[in-house]
């Protein structure tokens, strides 16, 4: 008998085997009560809070990062004028190393200084940047690594300082995700992922205590989900991350799980191209974050909301008719706002040709405003809850992500995952069939694999390619020097002694850390004495 | 086509303090899988690319590019003034379609942007490796 068209295996985009059609039948197991619940009530299924969007539309975030500091802060001014909230920046790949501008590494390399991010190199450029935007009206998130993170809050609350702004009014998101760090986009000479759980727990323990709106940490698993791992993967990979930093304050003994429960309750996650599993995902990932809290360390239910910033992928988009990306981008935000997320981040049709230009950015900002304001989907919250599909694929996914989690526990935990280079490997199978896929025409992409203009036309699309600001380097570097004649250079010393000594001690880094900002001590300063105190490490090359 | 009975030999590398290995990663499978050879340079500037690929005796240079071109330009001059321009040279990256003549007139041989099929990457190295190397040979015999 032959296959009709019916029959033929239909998966999701991560694999998960589809049936043609839902019935009562598929999801006779759940309990109202106990798996889905209403909006804002244990298990959070159907979103973090009761009237959702009503209440409160996810905020528009539009990352960016190029050029000189005085580009960024021109950039940040125009996004926060078109709607868009608040300071995410992404920083330049030597700001990320912890690295001055006349370090050797980065003197090799001025030119690209300034494309893919903006070095942030002392409290003077964070002072640019926000310059004219009141820090506590904002909302920061800064880009880091998991030892860059605490040098970011101490020069956020440095400027929170100098513009007058009270700790309890700052709202941000920590930006300090190991997934990130050492897995999806790795260093060389990083501080070794157990050591920097230290500063991560450091900077969590300083918020409690001080900075009631601010979330210190954020698993973010959209960067390790751009390189082609599965839906299930990139939700039990932030959560086993998660469950290191939770370990490593407990064990601290000095808070309970529910004194800190608020602020490590986010994640950063992908919109990626499968509409509904995207959607499942996200749903699963709420209900999954609280019955792991509750099981594995009995936290109290109602603070177990998981937040959502999500990204739409850029690893989506083509860059074969790139207009055509508009499309790709409305239609993940849809997901992200059916999936219950806070905050999105809109990905730009130009970014498989460059960094986003303003036109770019502005239809990002726009997309998501016409689904806020146009589309009516904000009315009712988790308006697919019900939905036979959408309930058996949320199963799904959580049930994936489950197993997965304990393959991790069973490696020894995530930071043992993660040094022995077992991630690695693990996403490489991931990355390689996602590739496999693609270039089997399994995996179809209107325009580039398939439906491909093959008139033998160039691509008659046409727009100015964004280039960031390529005096970006040389600008850092003189502002480097000016600022080391300019300060005062024994307080310097003695501020980087202090950090020094306190690193060595158990102490709290932030005040330290918050002294060295105002003493305009440099990243490549702060970052020298980390990686001396600490131990380094560099990810497995697997190539 | 490269010297008969040995398999080509490619150096990927990444000029810039970027971590991200999705794409070298990518190539080098399908690289392997043609049969070649694949050594990885990271965080290689131009000079250490030259050196690394003098050492490594590769055929082929494929550099990872995003952003600007300048670490290419300073790669190429340092090929030519070191007697390897038989070297063939690639890059692959977020490489915008005006720029790709750019760089083509800049000595890359193979430019790879996005969405490329990595059978045309394989399919390109195989037919130009090697191939400026043995008319240097016949040249001098």
């Amino acid at each position: 008998m032959e296959t009709t068209k019916a029959e033929k295996e239909f998966k999701t985009a991560s694999g998960i085997p589809i049936k043609p059609v839902y019935t009562p039948d598929d999801v006779d197991d759940i309990d109202y009560d106990r798996d889905l619940g209403p909006p804002g009530n244990p298990p959070f299924t159907r979103g973090p809070y009761p009237n959702m969007y009503r209440d409160r539309l996810w905020r528009i975030r539009q990352l960016s990062g190029f050029g000189s500091v005085e580009d960024q802060h021109e950039r940040t001014k125009l996004a926060m004028k078109a709607g868009g909230e608040g300071v995410t920046l992404l920083t330049d790949f030597s700001t990320y190393c912890m690295l001055d501008m006349d370090d050797p590494k980065v003197l090799a390399r001025l030119p690209d200084v300034g494309q893919n991010g903006a070095p942030i190199n002392s409290l003077r450029d964070w002072e640019t940047l926000f310059d004219g935007i009141p820090v506590d009206k904002s909302y920061t998130a800064v880009l880091g690594t998991p030892q860059m993170s605490p040098w970011n809050v101490a020069c956020w609350l440095a400027i929170a300082d100098e513009q007058g702004a009270s700790y309890n009014k700052l709202a941000g998101t920590g930006q300090n995700c190991f997934n990130t760090a050492y897995v999806a986009a790795p260093h060389a000479d990083e501080v070794k992922p157990s050591s920097a759980l230290r500063l991560v727990g450091d900077i969590i323990e300083y918020s409690v205590a001080h900075l009631p709106h601010f979330s210190p940490v954020c698993y973010s698993g959209y960067n390790i989900r751009e390189c082609g791992i599965t839906a299930w993967e990139e939700v039990a990979t932030c959560f086993a991350n998660a469950i290191a930093i939770i370990d490593e304050v407990l064990n601290r003994g000095r808070l309970s799980i529910d004194d800190f429960v608020k602020g490590i309750s986010t994640i950063h996650l992908s919109a990626d191209r499968d509409f509904f599993e995207e959607i499942a995902k996200l749903r699963a990932a709420r209900r999954m974050w609280c019955r792991l809290l509750q099981e594995k360390y009995g936290a109290k239910a109602e603070r177990l909301n998981l937040r959502m910033h999500v990204h739409t992928a850029g690893s989506a988009l083509a860059y074969q008719e790139p207009l055509n990306n508009i499309a790709r981008v409305s239609y993940q935000v849809l997901a992200l706002a059916l999936g219950g997320a806070q905050s999105q981040n809109a990905s730009s049709y130009d970014e498989a040709w460059c960094a986003p230009s303003e036109e770019a950015a502005l239809i990002s900002i726009r997309t998501g405003q016409i689904h806020q304001f146009e589309s009516g989907v904000t009315s009712v919250a988790d308006p697919l809850g019900g939905s036979y599909f959408v309930e058996w694929l949320t199963n799904e996914v959580e049930k994936r992500a489950w197993d997965f989690l304990k393959r991790i526990d069973a490696q020894g935990g995530y930071i043992a995952a993660l040094e022995s280079g077992w991630l690695h490997r693990e996403f490489l199978k991931s990355m390689v069939d996602s590739e496999r896929k693609f270039q089997t025409g399994e995996k179809k992409m209107v325009g580039v694999n398939f439906l491909r203009k093959d008139d033998g036309k160039e691509d008659t699309t046409s727009f100015a390619s964004f280039k960031g600001n390529p005096k970006a380097g040389e600008i850092a570097l003189a502002s480097l020097y000016k600022l080391r004649k300019e300060r005062d250079n024994a307080r310097v010393k003695a501020a980087l002694e202090e950090l020094r000594d306190v690193c060595r001690s158990k102490e709290n880094v932030i005040p330290a850390l918050k002294k060295a900002a105002e003493a305009y001590c440099t990243i490549g300063e702060v970052g020298k004495v980390f990686r001396e105190v600490f131990p380094v490490w560099n990810s497995p090359y697997l190539l | 086509m490269a010297k008969k009975g040995k398999p080509i030999k490619v150096l990927l590398a990444k000029a810039s303090l970027d971590g991200h290995w999705r794409g070298p990663i990518v190539v080098s499978m399908a690289l392997r899988d043609a049969g070649m050879e694949v050594v990885y340079g990271r965080q290689l500037n131009p000079a250490e690319i030259a050196e690394t690929a003098i050492q490594e005796d590769v055929d082929v240079i494929g550099l990872n590019v995003c952003g600007r071109y300048d670490a290419i330009a300073e790669l190429i001059r340092i090929l030519k003034e070191r007697h390897l321009a038989d070297k063939l040279v690639v890059a692959g990256g977020t490489i915008p379609p005006a720029d790709i003549k750019l760089l083509r007139g800049m000595g890359v041989a193979g430019v790879f942007p996005p969405g490329s099929p990595l059978d045309a990457i394989v399919k390109f190295i195989q037919e130009n490796a090697g191939q400026d190397r043995k008319k240097t040979r016949a040249d001098k015999e």
